[in-house]
């Protein structure tokens, strides 16, 4: 178990490696020069220069590098363009917005489409199969750009039902104190007792929470169908129901069990795209995460900024495929 | 002694992309309580849809039994509903596989397997459970029961998977097995056992076996009466003797390696039926493509199954009730 | 008739049968058969689009202030943008983007990740690990991800998205065709052709990849739409098509300032984005539910 760790923990560290390498050449073969952008647009020729020492940028290619991983291990991302704070202290301020929207969002989609993917290979064929297969596969295929767009459209100025934006209104911000212990909003507000930040949460909540879930709904219930239908069409199942078990008993617990490493590998993929989403809807909803600083970095061409987010990005996949793999890895027919 | 399970009039078909095969059309079988019957055809026979449809659990698509009945102890069985079935299997009728490996849950050890079902069908508890585990793993000798309980199926030779089957089919008191092709893929050197295994179980348990293969030296090894099936149709029928030493059917003699037409013959009588363009369908005699005895009659319908003894029947319309055609039976040909 | 006019009849009758099959089965799925409707419908109108536009010049230059952000009307189907130029051209004209940059991105992913994928399969030990290894860095993150950073680092223009979705697709195929390689490599008949000393591309080409194609037709007409998917959000963050190129993602993304006043603007192009992408995944699905083995239905 512990080499089968170890071999998995080094893949980790030489995709990580790849990643910052890949990044840290692509900066350098930017157009743009990272040091004319520092100072702004009216700089004198001393002053570009002046930030370029200050950047290191005159040191040759290797110390650069060097440098770069050195202070990656310490943390230091570099400081942001846009806003000149360090990268890190963006990252870190933003990161837990991003999360729970993630999160919840993702448990969510798995609540809904799990079950569903289970239903529709249980009942093949049938109408629920024919329109959770269209539902799944329409969820997958709309933009989820777009569908941010109208359902703030309809909900917010033709029903005036939800707001339009941010994660809590206006005279919340201004009139309450806002509970600050696991920088988890909904945590906190109910941690605290405060349910009436707690309500107004959720009301941000849904519209962007369903933009990021609708494509994981239907990824999860399309690979959790398929899954399962190969399960059910093996030789033991076959079996099993010959001995007369129960059909409850045959599919919960001889094809479910069999189905821990697609299942795993469903939940990985759909918070990698439930996080993918984010980008895209965040600066749609305000809503003060991670993807709508990048949505800002990217059209400022902040690479500081780009590139800490990259980082981030590959270190949280990293993470996430180390614990599934860690998961499966209990299956008793995987060798370790 | 008789009625103790009977098929009668049983079609099964399939829904394909070219409108609706019939696969299995089975005038009349009888098994009778405490023999071995056997059932042998070649690939594509109809075999495993004959096992499968008797517990029902034929894939249903595209598969489906368009009539019949099979009469077990006094009750139809087709004509139950899901959950009187599932009563039946693995209590009272039950079956093993093919192929050991596929057959037995991956992900469960094979401990785990039987207790399962005994526990659902028994409605024991764990203890008395893991009891009849241990009897069964006993019962099918293999060695050092206890640790076997604990092993997961492909910890285990193919052997030793395929008396696991066995063991826990019979574990809840079956009293019919259904044994389709369990020595397929199993080592020649192990099939002797599985197959001593299978005739000690059934005289110390008291079962009857329904032991299908396409290897006719073995069906006439294990059984006491044999059926041949062919394109879904039994077209002889006796006990293993008469089989044996006098096997009337082309096709059965065919089986049995006695002298077969030549290449050419066969190739002959092909390009007559393209020639005349002969359908093989339901209204004429299902080996009359490649029988080297036909007659005109064999074009127009198909026989039925005649008498010769009490015991053997024949499906050909050159065997005339209670009597035989002195041609056929000659066996030098 | 001759050995040869013998076979080649037997052939044609195969190929027949084969297709009749699909055909049958391909019938049963209706949803399937009107999405191939769609896409032929939408391939058409890609390919004419500057001909049946209403208002061609509207495409890519000209501006028409006077008559900036009206509703749809008889006149503008879909109504104008805040240049007043006719949304229903410039939407029309957006099918020959997507469709043409998706075909290219889907072309060129497989045309780099098929090769590789057998390669390595094939020949297995450190061509294979170390393709491989590659591969798994990509696929570790979602396509848009790294789609997103390569084209940010790249400079944003179409062009540059249609390549990072290159770089960022081809690993996939490579992943799903080396699996199939390698399962197939130990069939008797690769074996057998080995055996008589067939060279090793004409193993490859001629025995095993026509073994494990239809994994790839699937994941392929399922990319089309996805990757259409893709570069429209590419645009939409600025990071693809540039103004005026009227590309579906880049209109909804310029939409999004006026989209309170002028709802159609933001509605239309994805409406376009949603029935093309739905078409290409029902027809990937429903071709899945033909090809695979394992869920056909005799």
């Amino acid at each position: 178990m512990l080499s089968f760790l170890a071999r998995r923990l080094l893949l980790g560290i030489l995709t990580l490696f790849g990643v910052i390498l890949i990044t840290f050449i692509l900066v350098r073969v930017v157009p743009s020069d990272p040091a004319a952008q520092w100072v702004g647009g009216r700089a004198t020729s001393e002053q570009v220069e002046a930030a370029r020492k200050e950047l290191g940028l005159d040191k040759p290619i290797y110390v650069q590098l060097g440098r770069y991983i050195r202070d990656l291990l310490k943390g230091n991302l570099g400081y942001s363009l846009m806003t000149h704070q360090p990268v890190i202290k963006e990252l870190k301020n933003r990161f837990p917005a991003t999360l729970e929207l993630v999160l919840i969002s993702c448990i969510t989609a798995l609540l809904i489409g799990l079950p569903l993917g289970v239903i529709s290979a249980k009942a093949k064929n049938s109408w629920i199969d024919h329109f959770s297969r269209f539902f799944s596969i329409g969820a997958i295929s709309i933009p989820t750009f777009w569908l941010a767009l109208v359902l703030q459209l309809i909900f917010f100025m033709l029903l005036e039902v939800l707001p339009s934006g941010g994660q809590l209104s206006m005279r919340i911000k201004l009139f309450q104190d806002i509970p600050h212990v696991t920088g988890f909003m909904s945590l906190d507000s109910l941690i605290t007792g405060n349910f009436a930040i707690f309500k107004d949460f959720l009301k941000h909540l849904i519209l962007p929470a369903i933009c990021v879930g609708a494509y994981t709904i239907g990824l999860v219930a399309r690979m959790t169908r398929s899954a399962l239908l190969e399960i059910l069409s093996e030789d033991y199942i076959k079996a099993a129901r010959s001995y007369g078990l129960p059909e409850r008993l045959v599919l919960y617990s001889y094809a479910l069990k069999n189905s821990l490493g697609p299942t795993v590998t469903v939940v990985t993929l759909s918070m990698g795209y439930a996080f993918m989403n984010t980008f895209l809807v965040e600066s749609i909803f305000s809503w003060p995460g991670i993807g709508k600083y990048v949505a800002d970095a990217v059209v400022c061409l902040d690479y500081p900024a780009i590139m800490g987010v990259t980082i981030l990005a590959a270190c949280a996949y990293v993470l996430l495929n180390l614990i599934a793999d860690i998961i499966i890895s209990f299956d008793p027919r995987v060798k370790l | 002694m008789s009625n103790y399970f009977e098929i009668k009039d049983l079609k099964v078909s399939f829904k394909t992309s070219e409108g609706v095969k019939n696969v299995l059309n089975i005038n009349k079988l009888n098994l009778y309580k405490g023999e071995t019957l056997g059932i042998v055809g070649e690939s594509g026979a109809g075999k495993s849809v004959l096992a499968a449809s008797i517990l029902r659990i034929l894939p249903s698509p595209p598969a489906f039994i368009e009539s019949g009945k099979i009469i077990f102890k006094g009750q139809d069985l087709l004509l139950l509903k899901e959950k009187e079935i599932q009563k039946i299997r693995g209590k009272e009728i039950s079956m093993i596989f093919q192929d050991p490996m596929s057959t037995l849950n991956p992900v469960f050890t094979v401990g785990q397997q039987i207790m399962n079902v005994v526990r659902h069908n028994r409605h024991s508890n764990k203890e008395d459970a893991e009891k009849d585990a241990l009897r069964m793993i006993k019962l099918v000798k293999l060695p050092d029961a206890k640790n076997t309980l604990h092993k997961y199926p492909h910890e285990l030779s193919g052997g030793q998977r395929q008396r696991i089957i066995i063991a826990i089919a019979l574990s809840c008191g079956a009293e019919l097995l259904i044994a389709d092709e369990p020595t397929r893929n199993v080592d020649v050197t192990i099939q002797a056992g599985i197959l001593k295994l299978i005739d000690e179980l059934r005289k110390e348990l008291g079962i009857s076996v329904l032991f299908i293969a396409n290897n006719v030296n073995l069906i006439f090894i294990v059984s006491d009466r044999v059926a041949v099936l062919y394109r879904g149709k039994i077209i002889e029928v006796g006990t293993s003797q008469e089989l044996r030493v006098e096997p009337i059917h082309p096709y059965t003699r065919r089986l049995l390696g006695i002298v077969p037409p030549t290449e050419r013959k066969i190739k002959n009588l092909i390009e007559v039926n393209l020639k005349e363009g002969i359908k093989v369908d339901s209204s004429v005699c299902p080996f009359f493509y490649k029988c080297e005895k036909r007659i005109e009659i064999c074009k127009k319908n198909s026989p039925t199954l005649t008498k010769v003894s009490n015991t053997h029947l024949v499906n050909c319309h050159r065997v005339i009730d209670r009597e035989v055609d002195n041609e056929s039976t000659s066996i030098s040909h | 008739m001759s050995k040869k006019s013998i076979y080649f009849n037997i052939l044609i009758k195969q190929k027949l049968e084969t297709l009749k099959e699909y055909l049958y089965l391909l019938k049963q799925n209706k949803l399937t058969f009107v999405a191939l409707i769609i896409i032929l419908f939408l391939a058409i109108i890609a390919i004419i689009a500057p001909i049946i536009a209403p208002f061609p010049s509207h495409i890519y230059g000209d501006v028409n202030p006077q008559d900036k952000l009206l509703a749809p009307s008889r006149v503008y189907f879909l109504g104008t943008d805040e240049m007043g130029r006719d949304l229903f051209s410039r939407v029309l004209y957006g099918t020959r983007i997507s469709l043409l940059g998706s075909l290219i991105a889907v072309g060129t992913g497989l045309l780099i990740g098929v090769p590789l994928g057998l390669m390595a399969g094939f020949y297995g030990g450190f061509i294979d690990e170390f393709i491989m290894r590659i591969v798994d860095m990509f696929l570790s993150f979602p396509p848009l991800l790294l789609a997103m950073a390569i084209a940010a680092f790249l400079g944003p223009s179409l062009q540059n998205a249609i390549l990072a979705l290159i770089i960022a697709w081809w690993p996939w195929y490579t992943r799903l065709i080396r699996g199939q390689v390698v399962s197939i490599k130990e069939r008797e008949f690769v074996r057998a052709a080995h055996a008589i000393g067939t060279p090793s591309w004409q193993i490859m080409l001629k025995h095993i990849l026509p073994n494990c194609i239809s994994p790839i037709i699937v994941q392929a007409s399922m990319d089309l739409g996805g990757i259409i998917l893709t570069l429209a959000a590419l645009s939409f963050l600025g990071l693809g098509a540039q103004a005026p190129t009227p590309e579906w993602g880049l209109i909804i993304n310029t939409s999004r300032t006026y989209f309170l006043k002028a709802w159609w603007y933001s509605t239309f192009p994805g409406m376009a984005i949603f029935i093309t992408v739905l078409s290409f995944n029902l027809l990937g699905d429903g071709l899945r539910e033909v090809l695979d083995p394992k869920t056909k239905k005799y």
